[in-house]
């Protein structure tokens, strides 16, 4: 029979698994995979004997197919659950199917791996719920869909972020990290499927003295141009950030309005993967090495970075998750030194490429949606006081709340967090919130672009904690992603015991302008900030 | 001869709007500072420059 199953219940039983997979090498991703199962509980496995992977296939079909010592082209596929199967594996086939399905409905289906026939890289591909939380903080897989798979008569699920191992006989770490970002994209938004030898294909067009200097070709590494090709032809409009070298220092620097922490918290905040560039972190390494970032670990505490007081929602991360082809899934890159619960040999300082594979449509960077918000909120600000008199008799319990915002705006206490969404989620978001009344009726009736940037504004005692629920959000601005230097981004903009919304003037014709509109607000208050998947 | 209008507006309660048609209020026609585009220029002169040093870096 294909299927086979084992109850995980000793060190024996795991370390028996592991040669199972991997029976004459020491695999670091296989044994941080295999750790982090057992820390999530696994208590059963399920196998897959003879599983035909569409991935490995085409792999097989690109290379392995074709060398002389033969290969096979099944795989396995290994399902692990935090429950004793014994029972349920005992019964009637249509009980099996029933209860299988219960059990993933419950969350006790934690993922899968599938193992390909190549001892050198088992493994093709994987996808396991959120890794366990270190004390007093919260890990968040943010770059995350719906994998279902199909064993014996059940469908089950498993929500995560996709990981593959290189198989440095024909890729290296910049394919897997291509593959793990546009995997993500074809399971939660219908993206192309592309396998990793279409990435490679897909990056030597036209081909290049790198690409040449490995056989197969690309195998030894892609260029960052190499990648963007590849990216491009997987229908995503990559954006690069990168850091300076520095010729006196001989080390690289990013510039102070663009840490890397932060730019790699509002993208992954807005469920967008980031390829992260890193240099060599020890004498001993010698290659530059490209992870995948799709979530973060959150602590009650902000580390303040910006020397102008901007502080944002990246400034309570201690860790990004990040998918490293050679080392595991999920994994803890630290983001200041000392931190406890690393996983990594590299740290953000380590950081000097980012590449953001953005849906098409979006013009304009997080970065510049979030200055364009912190400039309306330094104007509301300086015109606070003439605001209040004005308005005095309409703001009533709001007039309080903008006395507190605008003295904490002054103590620099204000924190911004910056994502990408869709305007209808936008709308579907407030009319669910906690907000006024008059928010949700501006949201209501907004017209607004297919993208939006949202940026989230807070006191650094409303943003202190760890679970997302608790946060409060006292402002946000709305900014049109479709946007650029050329025209008005703003759409909504809310800040204390006022609602501003900026609707095109049709009657204004040809170049017709935004004009704005502004809402008085009674008796305002915070609301919930968005929490993902909710 | 004008079509007539299909349907009825969406009515919902009143909200007290202000314009620029009251233009002693103050709060509206508030423009992106100077500061704020010079800024924004900068973050994006940044990318380009990261695009143009990036090119031949080998990540394996």
């Amino acid at each position: 029979m294909d299927i086979r199953w084992a109850r995980l219940d000793d060190d024996a039983t795991w370390e028996n698994l592991r040669k199972e997979i991997a029976p004459r090498r020491d695999i670091e991703s296989l044994n941080a995979i295999l750790t982090q199962l057992r820390e999530l509980g696994a208590k059963s496995v399920v196998i897959e004997a003879r599983y035909y992977d569409r991935d490995f296939s085409a792999e097989f079909s690109a290379f392995y197919s074709k060398v002389f010592t033969p290969y096979s082209k099944s795989c396995r596929r290994f399902h692990f659950f935090n429950v004793d199967l014994s029972a349920v594996l005992a019964g009637a086939p249509t009980q099996i199917a029933a209860k299988l399905e219960e059990i993933s409905e419950h969350h006790d289906y934690l993922g899968f791996i599938v193992v390909r026939p190549i001892e050198h890289a088992p493994i093709g591909r994987a996808v396991m719920g959120a890794p366990k939380s270190p004390p007093d903080s919260h890990s968040d897989i943010l770059v995350r869909s719906r994998f279902d798979t199909h064993v014996l008569g059940a469908t089950l699920s498993v929500v995560g972020a996709p990981f593959t191992q290189q198989d440095s006989r024909i890729a290296a770490c910049a394919q897997a990290s291509i593959w793990m970002a546009c995997r993500h994209f074809f399971s939660r938004h219908g993206g192309p499927w592309i396998s990793t030898a279409y990435i490679t294909d897909a990056a030597s067009k036209p081909t290049d003295h790198v690409l040449s200097s490995a056989l197969p070709a690309g195998s030894a590494g892609l260029t960052v141009d190499n990648m963007l090709r590849a990216l491009r032809a997987a229908g995503r409009e990559p954006l690069i950030y990168g850091a300076q070298f520095d010729q006196a220092s001989q080390h690289f620097a990013w510039p102070a309005a663009m840490q890397p922490h932060t730019v790699i918290d509002r993208y992954i905040d807005s469920g967008i993967p980031v390829i992260i560039g890193l240099l060599p972190w020890q004498p001993n390494v010698t290659i530059w090495h490209a992870v995948t970032a799709v979530g973060h670990n959150v602590g009650a505490k902000l580390h303040p970075t910006s020397p102008s007081g901007t502080h944002t929602r990246a400034d309570f991360c201690q860790y990004f998750l990040v998918n490293d082809d050679q080392r595991g899934i999920g994994l803890r890159m630290p983001l200041r030194p000392g931190l406890p619960h690393e996983q990594t040999p590299y740290s953000i300082k380590d950081v000097v490429y980012l590449i953001i594979p953005l849906p098409s449509k979006v013009y304009i960077p997080a970065e510049s949606a979030e200055r364009l918000a912190w400039d309306f909120l330094d104007r509301y600000c300086t015109e606070w006081p003439a605001l209040r008199q004005a308005y005095q008799s309409k703001l009533g319990a709001s007039a309080m709340m903008g006395d507190d915002f605008v003295q904490a705006k002054t103590g620099k206490k204000i924190v911004a967090r910056t994502y990408l969404t869709y305007g209808w989620r936008y709308r579907q978001r407030m009319i669910k919130n906690t907000c006024s009344d008059t928010i949700k009726e501006v949201a209501l009736k907004a017209h607004l672009p297919r993208y939006v940037w949202v940026t989230e504004f807070g006191t650094e005692s409303s943003f202190s904690h760890v679970d997302g629920d608790a946060i409060r959000v006292l402002a946000h601005a709305v900014s049109d992603a479709t946007s650029s230097n050329f025209e008005e981004a703003r759409c909504i903009v809310h800040a204390p015991g006022f609602i501003w919304h900026w609707r095109h003037d049709g009657n204004a014709q040809p170049y017709a302008r935004s004009v704005d509109v502004m809402y008085l607000i009674s008796d305002d208050h915070a609301y919930k900030m968005k929490v993902r998947g909710k | 001869m004008p079509r007539e209008t299909f349907g009825e507006a969406l009515k919902r309660p009143p909200q007290e709007e202000i314009t620029a048609k009251d233009s002693t209020k103050p709060g509206l026609g508030w423009k992106v500072s100077d500061e704020a585009r010079r800024e924004i220029e900068e973050i994006e002169a940044n990318i380009r420059a990261a695009a143009q040093r990036s090119g031949s870096v080998v990540l394996g």
